[in-house]
């Protein structure tokens, strides 16, 4: 260091940190006395020194913590579910009978108020963004027909004011009224829609250029494959639902719209306004209120995203081939269980109770659900194209002493429970912790009430315990089989 | 999150055995996919999380994004994850790394650090002056803005060092680096952020 070269800016940072020996910093001192110059550049190495020192303090600003959590679920538990649907049949079964085991369990949990994490996840869209409406395909002058096919049925369906006709071909101008029933509609590959009972779904169009149905109720639509230029809207009233390729439910009833989408994304739009509804979000409006700008999209919690994609889960024939005779390649099947049994066609469950298929020919595996929960070994049957075949299955075991309807009527009534709800709240403020449980003994005589009600076990403290219980004790059950059992209300 | 030793060369190990087996017992849950336990993750880092990601970057813009990002990439890693270091060191060398791709990848700098509402926020805490709050925002915004004139790589480790004051070995676990290459990146960056801080007369 001579008299006449500054000092380096770095070793008058370090002495201001007074990292500088003895000696050195006396003589870096002395310079800076006599130069201006490193005068004012120590003084502001200084000034930013303090300053790294507040950021190095800095704390993180308020964010939309629930929210941006709920995004993280959404986001890992769709790379899971993309990876377990990957998996083959065979061993997709058992998975899926523990994954309705899961997110009853977790529907239970929110049910009962652990969703006080979740509220308050309204996101801040953007002003709404003008929708382009699609153009259509130049290369097309006519548009071709797209072959559709009742892939599922169950109870009463009516076409056009008669009774369903499985084999009648779906085409554009059909219209459908499910009454208590119910019905799957595959229109491609990987495409579908389920019109949900009491709704009436009209197919204004079914071709190259546009697939355009008209709803009063529900339809659940999933579409993996558009053709190019072709337009997916669903006519709700006055709204349009536009589909840029996603799988989505709509549910208009008495002039009320909801819409929610699990996959892609899709425009509500009224032809002046659109409000944008990506993956794992919701959107409703009352009576033609979409021109109110405070309308948004809210995010779907992650249980309830998992139930309604677990409910919107629906049959397709595997492959799909328009130039198909569908009647020569494919085979329906009449599946006859009991009422309320669960049932897996191939790995997926497909319905309850009594439902026609239809499925290609060849063989298949029929399995279900006791109504203890238990899942039934595969059964085979043989599906010949063109034949009807009927698949009886065995009468469920019955229900011991009515332990398990009992247990369900009880967890029903405690997932409407205030009181439930409270103490899950104070259980969430205590600092809820996975495998947390409490086991009962609950007795309940035939009228309903309990005849005696003993805490066998948990992990909880004693106020949450006490809380619980008295929640269980303040149950009345409908009138049927006097029961005993154990109940177990695990988080 | 700022578990990792400072200026004391401590390694980044997990510590005492009974933190050790509550984190592996956290992290085995997460791996199985149980609910109850990523959420406790999220909520136990979130915000050590953000707030090293708005430290590095000097910007809440897309900070929300930003802290989802490292949490899907954990979330998605925990299988490969070994507990050889802390989970929240960790994470914190997740967050180092989405910070340097947010650092690449933006062209301009968006608007320095707490400048829509500086002194509303600390004015009931600290018994300075609005006028001196706000300079000490404009100085602070000032770093920001030299850091941004020196390149990506060379920033960040400075940035480790200077502001949040880890040691090299740390900063080559955090930044995937070879130690002497961090030195040399450490050595260049101070020399030109101090430069730049001792002719900055804005």
């Amino acid at each position: 260091m001579s008299r006449t070269a500054h000092i380096e800016p770095q070793v008058l940072a370090e002495l201001c940190r007074g990292n500088l020996s003895g000696s050195k910093a006396s003589k870096v001192r002395a310079h800076i006395d006599s130069c201006e110059q490193c005068q004012s550049a120590q003084s502001r190495i200084a000034t930013g020194l303090v300053s790294m020192a507040d950021i190095a303090s800095e704390q993180a600003p308020d964010l939309g913590w629930d929210h941006i959590g709920a995004r993280i679920y959404w986001s890992t538990s769709s790379e899971r579910r993309a990876k377990e649907r990957g998996m083959t049949p065979t061993r997709r079964l058992p998975w899926i009978a523990g994954s309705v085991a899961v997110v009853a369990g977790a529907a239970l949990f929110w049910g009962l108020g652990g969703n006080e994490a979740h509220l308050d996840t309204r996101i801040a869209l953007s002003e709404p963004e003008p929708v382009q409406a699609s153009a259509p395909n130049p290369a097309s002058t006519t548009p071709e027909p797209i072959p559709g096919a009742v892939i599922f049925a169950q109870g009463p369906v009516e076409t056009d004011g008669v009774a369903l006709d499985l084999d009648a071909p779906v085409l554009a101008g059909t219209e459908y009224r499910t009454g208590a029933g119910r019905l799957v509609v595959q229109f491609g590959e990987s495409s579908a829609f389920r019109i949900a009972p009491n709704s009436k779904l009209a197919i204004e169009r079914l071709d190259s250029e546009k697939i355009a149905l008209r709803i009063e109720g529900r339809v659940d639509v999933d579409i993996t494959r558009r053709l190019p230029g072709q337009e997916f809207v669903v006519i709700a009233g006055r709204h349009e639902v536009q589909v840029r390729g996603t799988a989505f439910r709509v549910d208009f009833t008495e002039g009320d719209l909801g819409v929610q989408c699990i996959r892609g994304k899709v425009v509500v739009t009224d032809g002046s306004h659109g409000v944008h509804v990506p993956a794992g979000q919701r959107f409703e409006i009352l009576r033609d209120a979409l021109g109110d700008a405070a309308l948004r999209a809210l995010p779907i919690d992650g249980p309830a995203l998992d139930a309604l994609e677990t409910a919107m889960q629906m049959p397709m024939l595997s492959t799909w081939d328009p130039e198909w005779s569908l009647a020569g390649a494919t085979a329906l099947v009449e599946v006859e269980g009991a009422k309320g049994q669960s049932i897996a066609v191939d790995g997926s469950f497909v319905g309850e109770g009594g439902f026609v298929l239809r499925t290609s020919a060849g063989q298949h595996e029929v399995a279900w659900l006791d109504r203890d929960g238990s899942l039934s070994q595969s059964r085979p049957y043989e599906a010949v194209a063109g034949k009807r075949v009927r698949a009886t299955l065995p009468t469920p075991r019955p229900i011991q002493r009515g332990k398990a309807e009992r247990k369900r009527q009880l967890l029903a009534a405690m997932s409407t429970s205030k009181r439930a709800e409270q103490c899950l709240a104070k259980l969430t403020k205590h600092g809820l912790r996975s495998g947390a449980y409490l086991t009962l003994e609950v007795g309940v005589n035939e009228d309903g009430s309990q005849s005696h009600l003993n805490l066998l076990d948990s992990n909880l403290s004693p106020t949450i315990q006490a809380c619980l219980r008295d929640v269980v004790d303040a149950q009345e059950l409908p009138k049927g089989s006097a029961a005993s059992f154990r109940f177990r209300l695990s988080y | 999150m700022k578990q990792v030793g400072k200026r004391t060369g401590e390694h980044p190990a997990i510590g005492p055995s009974e933190e050790k087996r509550a984190e592996a017992e956290l992290i085995r849950q997460c791996i199985a996919g149980e609910r109850y336990a990523q959420e406790q993750l999220y909520r136990t880092y979130c915000r050590p999380v953000a707030a090293n990601l708005y430290r590095v970057l000097g910007d809440r813009n897309d900070l929300d994004d930003l802290v989802q990002e490292v949490f899907v990439i954990a979330f998605r890693g925990l299988p490969k994850f070994r507990q050889e270091a802390r989970l929240s060191t960790w994470l914190y060398r997740i967050c180092v790394n989405v910070a340097l791709g947010r650092i690449r990848t933006r062209t301009r700098r968006p608007p320095p650090i707490l400048k829509a509402d500086p002194v509303e926020g600390d004015v009931r805490v600290s018994p300075d002056s609005p006028q001196t709050l706000l300079e000490r925002e404009e100085n602070k915004a000032k770093v920001y803005r030299i850091l941004e004139q020196i390149s990506p790589k060379k920033r960040l480790v400075l940035y480790l060092h200077e502001i949040e004051g880890h040691d090299l070995k740390e900063i080559a676990y955090l930044v995937g680096a070879n130690p002497v290459t961090v030195r040399t990146r450490l050595f260049y960056g101070r020399k030109e952020f101090y430069k730049l801080l001792a002719e900055d007369a804005s």
